[in-house]
């Protein structure tokens, strides 16, 4: 809003700028500008209108003039889409053209449109300069007549002005029509005038005064696509994970001549001159980058249609699911994915989206209305918007996707009468900290997490009426004798360490190593055995037989120990000081290993009973 | 010879060689068994297959139903799914309660259809709700999608539903056996595929999990259970029309418990409470409302009740009364029943009880439909089976079954006396209807899933016997012990692990070689596999396709997509008003309502004969008269399905003898069947057929111009591919209808009606424009007898399951 | 502002999205592993041998890359959130 309100401002400013150049230099129209020659070039080949004005401009006063002046009817209002202005030579740089709005010359003329061109250099006295100002126009050509049958060709009619429409008085001017094809009903014959094949000429014409007007009339067959997008919609949604998504619907209309009677898919199938006007498929030229394209309609996806890849654009061939005939509609949308990196720009935690407001959606299309939405991840702020042309901005809103919690910001921006010319680039500038793109997995993570929590709390209720005491003193033994076999595990893990410390022991004989080694295991091991002493005490009451078991396992258990205590002992003080022979050795070993096999049989036969 | 000793001793008891470290090599093997903790697991690792295996039957279930998403996209197939699609659409957008009240006025116009108070909102609900559960969580999922992949889903849950009820049945291994089969079932996919968003999808659910709390509240006769039931009977109830299956089959079970003499307690209390709750629950559903107190086919769970009742009094009245007392008791129950069934007989005669249904009637009669109600007859499903089909979508589980069936006989118990009652009954059903297939299919594969595990307990234990053998003996005792042991006990009946134990065996396997038994069960497994490939065929040969959308597939191996549905629906949906009123025949109904989003005559819903009828007659009359009916009727477009140029079989051609019976039923007078004949009796479009038929509407809407296409060099002018034929009328015009569209391969072609202006004839004044039909010598082929069960004024006549699906050829 | 185009970088994703399938499928791996662990731990534990600790570690780890391997799940099949 706060960009906005600059614009706006930055605006008042300019139209004060202007009216104070009026007010200063002209205070009117400038009677000492002239136009030594116009040429005029009226393009009628497709379904708008394109005029393009050569102008050469001489100033015959004394100052120096900065801005000009350029017209058009009043009545062309509604058709007028897009104008621009620039200077011929080298370069051909753009000139700024404004709109004059609530000035003097408005209510001297409240009829015409007022157009401010401003130059790049101030036009000196006695100097010309040549620019040329394009005009494009939609829904000028009417059908006439306006329904026809299907095997008929289409004819329309075009109505405009064959002199310059301008402010200033005209040397010398040409008007050039170019058209379609060469079949031409009838056009108006205002000497001189000359057709060859496609074009007509007219001119040179003499010096004309101001606001000059002569109506031309050219009634002529155009085939071309007489299509319109009602209604487009767009929508541009930025994902900080690398993508952007663009989709568009889109409401066609054929606005060409209606199709009177019936639809005959015999004739349209077999007769190549059935159907002329009719719309069957175009292309859409998309960014090269673009993927996942989908093409669908509300019913599903509409499988007719093909991409070609060129070098720098993917060309969408767009099948409509029927052909178009005057007066037919149809809706569709087509969406892709783009990487982020061909259209968004950063530094830090700030973040510019430099893309297209409107793009190709047919060759010479018609855009009656648009609707830009753009959508930025959640938690973008300070977000300003430079649009390449006037439209006016929607408020703003929020829309919730996955994974979202606050909404994600959307810009709207609307416009209406929209053509090819206004393909051009807007820039949003954002901020958006970057801390922030680890919300959405930490999103998940905690709503998994209070689902194990719900889990873990479930667990834990009892929804039982009455307690049952039996089963309830069971699973508690069962529990106890759990964590008891658990100790009796540890106690286990400390008797293989110390089969393999002794294995050690023998081979290297190396007392003080082992003894230090064994430390720990001996610690673990009483640390075991006592707990395993507690457990049982707790069992005492509840369960005696368990109890008896593991005073049973307890007494096993140190037999076994004691073994292990023998073998240290003889290894330590027999083996290693070598007092012992080799076959005594052996077969005490041997006593010692058959006697531990014994005890851990029992002990085995102890735990299983305990499971 | 010492050496040679120790080595020897070494050999026969490593400990005593004193040699390095050797000497606990056997040891610690014997050590490490004591360590409980690899042992505790089992309970887990327990759980943790079962889980596993009920997800990969979930998921591979999920997976095959994919065919049609995957080959084409994720749309809504064939007829009703559209309505249930549209209904579900209407219900997200204006809610719950807007949705019970709603009154459709763009079907059957012009009388419109409540459609609130005629359908079971099951479906809708379910997934209503699943979209505003996530809505709320913003998870933008559109509706369709939801709509298309519920199906896929339920079969999940029914798999799961199945596992619990086959595990209270025989044993958690059957149940896993159970699962995976209905997971893939060809019998049940055929109706659960992705986008086939049709009642039975949730309902097999449904009726799985009803029969499963059934069973278990009938072993444990707890109160909760059998409330469980009811409920699960509700969503039952509300989601298909299926339920009067529940209804009828667990009485059975419980009067044939009675039978056995197997009163219980138990029984009791799962049975009144079912009942009861189970009554008032279903007569919540608007669509059902009294229909449980006031028609026939819900009477025998009313009087089983009765009984139950009576017999518990008896019991009851036994442990206090002589026995002579108890014989006059007899008396006094058989008198009580007499009345009771007299009451219910004169009931019914008076009125106040409907009497069974024409759609009941022809589960008894196959022939009945065919005679009185040929619009039932003429859907497709609801012909009799063929035992091709029960090959083809149970393949081998329809052998191994009675398998199943006799081990539960064999062992039989209070539960497993349901499920012998419930394979018979539905054994019976699906050999009358073809649609009824779908209830058979659950039992076949719990009893399949029961032989399976039977037999694999048999072979798999033995082997495992053998390898383990030579093992220590304490592993024995201990695994025996630990099933004593408290609380994991509790787990080890899963009888895929049973065979980690090591019982003695029991019976016949002793004479079993090693041999034999690996046989066997490479057999089976050979058997399953080849059970799984032809599911996966069948899936996506004969049960993945939307209907919607052909496809059709070129000698090199190229897919073409035939879009004419769609492109015709949405040239209506798109440039027609929007108040335009389609005819087309009733097939069509559900898809126009749909996807073009327009007013139509007649639908899949079929609860009008009549109106039917009048577009068959429409259809079946020349064109003047028909306009005659198009008129009165108010129709804008008129709609014709046509495959002659592409082959297409299901046109509506094929079609047109049903349209001509069905037309003929109600109006004898001007439509006979018998003129659309030739004279040998044959249905030919040829110059040979009969004048009528080539001067039908139908057939001129369906080859309107298409005498002048050549579809190839060799075939001759207007050739119809579908019935190999050169069309007899070539050169016509239409004079009252425009062709308004046809779409890219002629299959949907759509005709303008014109307005009497249009064309050269006098205005018809409004007070004339209607149908002057000859009351007095109105003749109906229906006796007044005969005239029961047949739907005509009341929409809630339909009991059961509504009717649909295309008609047959 | 100052800000223009012209200081700027192109903005790329932090994490390649080449890598989303495997970081789905082993955050997910990973994630499942400890789901089942924390499952099979409350079914096999009775309420005398539960140890919340343990229970809440193992479902924090379980919760923890199964977040993550969700987000890469939805990242891959191009729902970029």
């Amino acid at each position: 809003m706060k960009f906005y309100a600059s614009w706006s401002s930055l605006f008042k400013v300019l139209a004060f700028l202007a009216l104070f150049c009026c007010l200063v230099n002209c205070g009117s129209i400038n009677p000492n500008l002239n136009i030594k020659s116009a040429d005029i070039t009226i393009n009628l080949h497709s379904q708008i209108t394109k005029i393009t004005n050569k102008l050469i401009v001489e100033n015959k006063g004394q100052t120096v003039v900065s801005n000009l002046y350029f017209t058009l009817d009043g009545k062309q209002k509604e058709q007028l889409s897009y104008i621009s202005a620039l200077l011929r030579g080298h370069g051909r740089p753009e000139l700024k053209v404004k709109k004059i709005k609530n000035s003097e010359i408005n209510k001297a003329y409240p009829d015409k449109l007022f157009y401010s061109i401003e130059l790049k250099d101030p036009l000196q006295p006695e100097r010309t300069v040549p620019i040329e100002v394009e005009v494009v126009l939609t829904h000028e050509l009417i059908p006439h007549p306006k329904v026809i049958l299907q095997k008929e060709k289409q004819l329309v009619k075009y109505l405009g002005n064959l002199y310059l429409f301008s402010p200033y008085s005209v040397n010398k001017q040409t008007t050039t029509v170019i058209l379609p094809s060469r079949n031409i009903e009838n056009y108006t014959k205002i000497k001189p005038v000359s057709q060859s094949d496609s074009t007509i000429s007219y001119g040179p014409f003499d010096k004309k005064g101001a606001f000059s007007q002569e109506e031309l009339i050219i009634h002529f067959e155009n085939n071309n696509k007489f299509l319109t997008v009602t209604k487009l919609e767009r929508t541009i949604e930025v994902s900080h994970w690398g993508n952007i998504a663009v989709e568009e619907t889109i409401d066609l209309l054929h606005t060409g001549a209606l199709l009177k009677g019936s639809f005959s898919r015999y004739e349209y199938a077999r007769e190549g001159k059935s159907g002329q006007s009719s719309v069957q498929s175009f292309d859409t030229v998309l960014p090269a980058a673009a993927s996942d394209i989908y093409y669908r309609d509300e019913i599903g996806n509409i499988s007719t249609s093909h991409t070609r890849i060129k070098k720098d654009s993917v060309e969408l061939n767009l099948k409509l699911r029927f052909p178009l005939f005057g007066g037919w509609k149809t809706r569709y949308t087509i969406g892709y994915n783009v990487p982020s990196y061909e259209y968004l720009y950063n530094l830090g935690n700030d973040y510019i989206l430099d893309m297209r407001l409107l793009d190709h959606i047919y060759d010479d299309m018609v855009v009656d209305e648009m609707t830009v939405k753009i959508i930025l991840p959640e938690g973008s702020n300070s977000i300003k918007l430079e649009l390449p042309y006037v439209s006016s901005r929607l408020p703003g809103s929020l829309q919730y996707t996955y994974l979202d919690t606050t909404g994600r910001p959307v810009i709207s921006v609307a416009k209406k009468n929209l053509v090819e010319n206004h393909i051009q680039n807007f820039q949003l500038k954002y901020t958006f900290p970057k801390l922030l793109m680890i919300q959405e997995p930490l999103l998940v993570t905690v709503a998994l997490y209070l689902l194990f929590l719900l889990v873990i709390i479930y667990v834990r209720l009892d929804f039982s009426i009455d307690k049952d005491e039996i089963s309830e003193s069971k699973l508690r033994v069962a529990g106890q004798c759990e964590k008891i076999l658990a100790a009796q595990d540890r106690r286990v893990s400390s008797y293989n360490e110390l089969d393999d410390k002794l294995s050690y022991l023998k081979t290297n004989k190396d007392v003080n190593a082992y003894l230090s080694a064994i430390k720990g295991i001996q610690q673990e091991y009483k640390n075991a055995t006592a707990a395993v002493t507690e457990l049982a005490q707790k069992l005492k009451g509840e369960a005696g037989d368990v109890y008896d078991r593991i005073q049973e396992l307890q007494k096993h258990d140190k037999a076994l120990k004691e073994l292990y205590n023998q073998q240290q002992s003889m290894y330590i003080d027999k083996l290693v000081p070598g007092k012992i022979g080799r076959q005594q050795f052996v077969d005490a070993e041997a006593a010692i290993a058959k006697k531990k096999e014994e005890y851990v049989e029992k002990i085995n036969n102890v735990v299983k009973s305990l499971q | 010879m010492q050496l040679n000793k120790a080595t020897a001793a070494i050999a026969a008891n490593p400990p005593s060689s004193g040699n390095k470290k050797i000497s606990f090599f056997d040891k610690k093997p014997i050590v490490k068994q004591v360590k409980s903790s690899t042992l505790t697991n089992i309970a887990g690792l327990n759980s943790l297959i079962t889980f596993t295996v009920l997800l990969l039957a979930w998921i591979s279930g999920f997976a095959s139903r994919l065919f049609a998403v995957i080959r084409f996209e994720s749309i809504i197939h064939e007829f009703d799914p559209w309505f249930n699609y549209r209904a579900t659409a209407y219900m997200v957008q204006h809610g719950f309660y807007n949705f019970l009240n709603w009154f459709d006025e763009r079907a059957w116009y012009p009388l419109g259809r409540i459609v609130g108070g005629t359908v079971y909102p099951g479906l809708m609900i379910t997934s209503g709700s699943i979209h505003y559960i996530f809505s709320s969580l913003n998870i933008p999922i559109h509706i369709r999608d939801i709509c298309v992949f519920l199906a896929p889903i339920f079969s999940g849950l029914t798999a799961i539903s199945t596992y619990y009820l086959t595990k209270e049945l025989w044993s958690a291994g059957a149940g896993l056996f159970a699962a995976c089969f209905i997971a893939i079932v060809p019998g049940y996919i055929s109706r659960s595929v992705a986008g086939s968003y049709d009642n039975e999808g949730i309902a097999i659910f449904a009726l799985q999990f009803t029969y499963y709390l059934w069973v278990k509240s009938v072993k444990s006769g707890s109160i909760f259970w059998a409330s469980m039931t009811a409920l699960s009977y509700f969503y039952m109830v509300s989601a298909w029309g299926g339920y009067v299956f529940i209804i009828n089959l667990i009485p059975l079970h419980v009067f044939v418990l009675l039978i056995m003499n197997r009163f219980s307690q138990r029984l009791f209390t799962s049975y009144t409470t079912f009942y009861i709750l189970g009554l008032l629950f279903s007569m919540q559903i608007p669509f059902v409302g009294f229909q449980p107190i006031r028609t026939s086919e819900h009477m025998a769970a009313g009087g089983v009740f009765c009984l139950l009742i009576l017999i518990g009094t008896l019991k009851y009245l036994r442990t206090f009364l002589t026995k002579s007392e108890i014989k006059y008791f007899g008396g006094i129950v058989t008198g009580i029943a007499i009345i009771l069934l007299t009451v219910l007989i004169g009931l019914t005669y008076a009125g106040f009880v409907a009497p069974w249904s024409g759609r009941f009637y022809s589960l008894w009669d196959t022939g009945y439909a065919k005679v009185h109600i040929p619009i039932i007859a003429s859907v497709s499903e609801h012909q009799p089976t063929t035992w091709f089909s029960f090959f083809f979508d149970l393949h081998i589980l329809v052998t191994t079954f009675p398998v199943g069936l006799w081990y539960c006989i064999k062992h039989i118990n209070d539960e497993r006396v349901f499920v012998v009652l419930y394979a018979i009954s539905a054994v019976y059903f699906a050999g009358v209807m073809v649609r009824l297939m779908l209830t058979l299919t659950p039992v076949v594969c719990m009893l399949s899933g029961i032989a399976f595990s039977g037999l694999l307990e048999l072979f798999l234990k033995e082997e495992d016997r053998d390898e383990n053998s030579g093992l220590n003996a304490s592993e024995e005792e201990s695994e025996e012990e630990q099933e004593k042991s408290p609380g994991r006990a509790l787990y080890d009946k899963a009888g895929k692990l049973r065979r980690m134990k090591h019982e003695k065996p029991k019976g016949n396997g002793d004479g079993l070689g090693s041999n034999v038994r690996n046989g066997v069960v490479f057999f089976i497994l050979v058997l399953l596999m080849m059970f799984t490939v032809h599911c996966t065929w069948v899936t996506s040969n004969a049960y993945s396709s939307p209907s919607i959308v052909l496809a059709s597939y070129s000698n090199d191996g190229g897919r073409a997509i035939l879009d004419d549905f769609r492109e015709a629906y949405y040239w209506l949906a798109q440039n027609t008003p929007t108040d335009a009123r389609i005819m087309s025949w009733w097939d069509y109904g559900y898809q126009i309502a749909g996807m073009a989003n327009r007013t139509t005559l007649v639908d899949n819903n079929t609860w009008n004969n009549s109106h039917i009828a009048l577009v068959g007659k429409a259809m079946s009359s020349n064109e003047s008269a028909a306009y005659e009916i198009m008129t009165s009727l108010d129709v804008d477009y008129v709609l014709v399905i046509f495959g002659g140029m592409i082959g297409y079989s299901g046109d509506d051609i094929n079609k047109f003898l049903w349209m001509v019976r069905i037309a003929e039923g109600e109006h004898p007078q001007d439509i006979r069947e018998g003129d659309y004949f030739t004279e040998r009796g044959e249905f030919r479009i040829d110059s040979e057929g009969s004048p009528t038929l080539l001067n039908s509407l139908m057939y001129k809407l369906s080859y309107y111009r298409f005498g002048e296409v050549k579809i190839d060099y060799r075939s001759p002018y207007g050739y119809d591919r579908t019935r190999s034929a050169e069309i007899g009328n070539k050169h016509f015009q239409i004079t009252y209808l425009e062709e308004a569209y046809t779409s890219e391969h002629w299959l949907v072609r759509i005709y303008r009606v014109k307005k009497p202006s249009e064309f050269n004839r006098p205005r018809i004044p409004i007070s004339k424009r209607q149908i002057i039909r000859q009351t007095s010598s109105y003749i109906s082929r229906k006796t007044a007898r005969k005239k029961k069960g047949y739907i005509k004024k009341r929409p809630t006549v339909i009991k059961g399951q509504k009717l649909q699906k295309r008609i047959s050829t | 502002m100052t800000l223009e185009i012209e200081n700027m970088t192109r903005y790329i994703s932090p994490i390649n999205p080449t890598v989303f399938p495997l970081l789905a499928l082993i955050l997910l791996g990973i994630g499942i592993f400890f789901t089942a662990w924390f499952f099979v731990y409350e079914v096999t534990s009775t309420k005398f041998t539960r140890d919340i600790f343990k229970e809440l570690l193992i479902s924090l780890v379980a919760a923890l890359f199964s977040g993550f391997g969700v987000l890469f799940l939805l990242l891959w099949v191009g729902i970029y959130v």
